[in-house]
């Protein structure tokens, strides 16, 4: 059997398209050429690693993963809530000023643009409306209810969801990378409990077909080779990130420090209808696996998890923001054709592909 | 760090809230999951009566009904389908189509011609077909087909088969008597009850000289000279009481104007239910027989005639020869004494002779009276 494996996501930008948003305003129509050179050079690039499965490399997603649907609402302000990072960092999101919330831009947008390059599948990533929910202030807005909010939330991340879909991405993927996140501000789960079930309301809007070509992502949160809540134990959050009503699921897998007990975790959670692509390359290590490495990974995930129901991919995006400049392009799809040639090694071990 | 942690303390605050919103949204998705629930049970409800509907229809049709899908197999089937093609249970329980064709071949005459042409079906996709299947055993089906649509999509087909051996071998007799009636040299035509014509055989025009198109839809009194309308009336009213008419001769009048003698025989048409919608009548044209028959009593009537004549003319006769009889007679006699013992016997003889033929020519006079 051929164990698919497919990309998270993002690919650092080409450093001639982050100095110019660096210097102009990234929704500036003089970068348009830039992003669809980056655009096209990623996909030419990722199609030359093998990968059955490619991404536009979130080359045009405004500075982050995170907030790309949203910067630059006028009824936003840039003083949101600040997500910490390990190293020391933060990264701040927009808040929500006044009604109504609309997404300023979608991700099928993206798509349209990398499918005109492309000659394999193309997934897209979208955000999840748990992250987007931490726009709405403390304060309730005057004349915009929190649950108004919640409810035009849900609604526009299932339209982005939907136009993905009928576009003929190959899978959806929601990153909720504030899974653990959650665990970190709630040791108690509740809050976490809470996403889940946003995260749920938006997902029991698509069919049982259709949920089998969404996915859902969860990391720790890479970005400048660091991470957010790399510290918040994955017992905690997998049993509940399993309830989630999706077909697939994106671990990050390679950084942890006890994989066997994470796939343990996964084994006794995971539903028979669902498929669970694990992290077996480490975007924040600056060393490139050897196919060999990724292909006894693999194997070591096969053990536990039943090959059917196994993928491999990445632990994270290699640059899920913009301006993070900590791994390059090279590296990306050196890691990227090592998890590609080493998970083909594995299936040929399993007997497959 | 004292801004950090207010900052994490008030992102713990709005996540929280957040989830307290969340909590009630998903109290009000299970809320409209229950009656989603419910209202589903209640269609289910009714989508199981209608399919009960649906499939007590499907059996009570008196044809056999095949759905096969776009895929070859079948989705469907009634206990009809199953009793014309006698199919095996093995054979149905593949829900392939192809297994069934197989069987359904095997009882037909021309097996390959039936599989081309099932083959011919598929790959061209018409809307509808007919067919004709003659089966080994002598039976006749005829086969309809009709792509089945749903919501605008082609989802396969509906066959259905219905057995018209008996419907067939009826039109074969119909043709047949078709064709005697049109072959027979007696006229044949057929009328409603209130008189009008509805077919007309060739004999017919022969004797009439009237065409079918000339007829037909036309009242049958056409037919009858003025002085025998009234017959028309007679003839209606026995009909529907359900008598028949039996070797009635009458006359009938041509197109061009000459009578006819003709003899008829006239009968109720019933329909299936027994109910008389009509007459037949066949004419019989009898007047070579009729001008023998005036012929034969001509000539009788001159026999008796010429009998009554001939015995005035015998009593005449014999009265008239009687008296030169009786006179002869007498004088022989006389004769005979005279000469009695002078004769020799040669002369007695001649005498003798004489007087035998005298007595037999009286014999005869008395005869002929």
């Amino acid at each position: 059997m051929t164990i698919p494996t497919e990309p998270i996501g993002s690919i650092p930008r080409p450093p001639r398209l982050i100095e110019a948003v660096v210097t102009r305003d990234s929704a500036d129509p003089t970068l348009d050429p830039l992003y669809e050179e980056a655009i096209r050079d990623t996909i030419e690039r990722f199609e030359a690693t093998g990968s059955p499965v490619i991404t536009d490399g979130e080359q045009r997603k405004y500075h982050n993963f995170w907030t790309y649907s949203v910067e630059g609402l006028p009824n936003t302000a840039p003083d949101g809530f600040a997500i910490p990072f390990a190293a020391g960092h933060v990264r701040r999101m927009p808040r929500l000023t006044g009604s109504p919330f609309r997404y300023k831009r979608r991700a099928d947008s993206y798509l349209d643009v990398a499918l005109r390059y492309a000659h394999v599948p193309v997934k897209q990533a979208v955000i999840s409306p748990s992250a987007l929910s931490l726009m709405y202030p403390a304060d309730e807005i005057p004349g915009y209810t929190r649950e108004q909010f919640l409810q035009d939330l849900l609604d526009e991340h299932e339209t982005e969801i939907r136009k993905c879909l009928e576009k003929g991405a190959h899978k959806v993927q929601i990153d909720f990378t504030e899974g653990r996140l959650a665990l970190k501000l709630d040791p108690s789960g509740d809050l976490l409990h809470s996403f889940i079930d946003l995260n749920n309301l938006a997902l029991a809007r698509f069919s049982a077909a259709e949920r089998q070509r969404i996915g859902v992502h969860t990391c720790p949160g890479g970005d400048r080779d660091s991470t957010h809540s790399a510290d918040v134990d994955y017992a905690e959050l997998l049993p509940s990130l399993f309830a989630l009503k999706a077909g697939n699921f994106y671990v990050a897998l390679a950084g942890e420090t006890d994989r066997r007990r994470v796939l343990q975790i996964i084994r006794k959670y995971i539903k028979p209808y669902q498929r669970v692509f694990v992290g077996v390359v480490a975007p924040i290590d600056p060393r490139v696996e050897t196919a060999e490495e990724i292909r006894d990974r693999t194997l070591e995930a096969a053990a536990y998890i039943p090959v059917e129901q196994l993928g491999t991919t990445d632990d994270c995006g290699f640059s899920p923001f913009c301006d993070d400049t900590s791994t390059t392009r090279d590296t990306a799809f050196e890691k990227i054709r090592a998890r590609v040639r080493g998970t083909a090694l594995a299936s040929a071990r399993l007997g497959g592909g | 760090m004292a801004k950090r942690k207010d900052e994490e303390e008030a992102l713990r605050s709005v996540a929280l809230q957040n989830a307290q919103s969340i909590f009630l949204a998903r109290q009000r998705a299970e809320e409209e999951l229950i009656r989603t629930k419910e209202a589903l049970e209640v269609k289910t409800h009714e989508l199981t009566r209608s399919l009960a509907r649906m499939r007590a229809t499907l059996e009570a049709t008196t044809d056999g009904i095949l759905v096969t899908n776009s895929h070859g197999q079948v989705t469907d089937y009634n206990a009809q389908f199953v009793t014309i093609w006698q199919l095996p249970r093995e054979v149905l329980d593949t829900r392939e189509h192809l297994p069934l064709l197989t069987v359904m071949s095997q009882y037909c005459k021309e097996p390959s011609q039936f599989l081309t042409r099932i083959d011919d079906i598929n790959a061209s996709s018409p809307l509808d077909t007919y067919d004709l299947l003659e089966c080994t055993d002598s039976r006749v089906v005829e086969r309809f087909s009709r792509i089945q649509f749903v919501e605008d999509r082609n989802v396969g087909r509906v066959w259905s088969f219905r057995d018209i051996t008996e419907r067939r071998q009826a039109e074969v007799a119909s043709l047949r008597l078709a064709a005697i009636v049109e072959s027979s040299d007696d006229a044949i035509v057929s009328k409603s009850l209130d008189g009008v014509v509805t077919s007309w055989n060739a004999a017919a025009e022969r004797l009439f000289g009237y065409r079918a198109e000339e007829m037909i839809g036309q009242p049958i009194l056409r037919l009858l000279p003025e002085d025998r309308q009234d017959e028309e009336r007679m003839i209606l009213g026995r009909l529907k009481r359900g008598e028949c008419v039996d070797h009635f001769e009458t006359v009938r009048r041509t197109k061009d104007g000459r009578l006819l003698d003709v003899s008829v025989t006239i009968s109720p048409l019933r329909d299936g239910r027994g109910v008389i919608i009509g007459a037949s009548k066949i004419a019989h044209d009898i007047t070579v027989r009729k001008q023998a028959e005036d012929a034969r009593a001509r000539l009788l009537v001159e026999v008796q005639r010429s009998n009554e004549e001939f015995q005035q003319f015998a009593h005449i006769v014999s009265h008239d020869l009687s008296e030169p009889l009786r006179t002869i007679t007498s004088f022989l006699q006389l004769l005979n004494r005279r000469l009695q013992g002078t004769l020799d016997a040669k002369a007695a003889e001649y005498l003798a002779f004489v007087e035998e033929g005298a007595q037999r020519l009286r014999h005869l006079g008395t005869e002929i009276k």
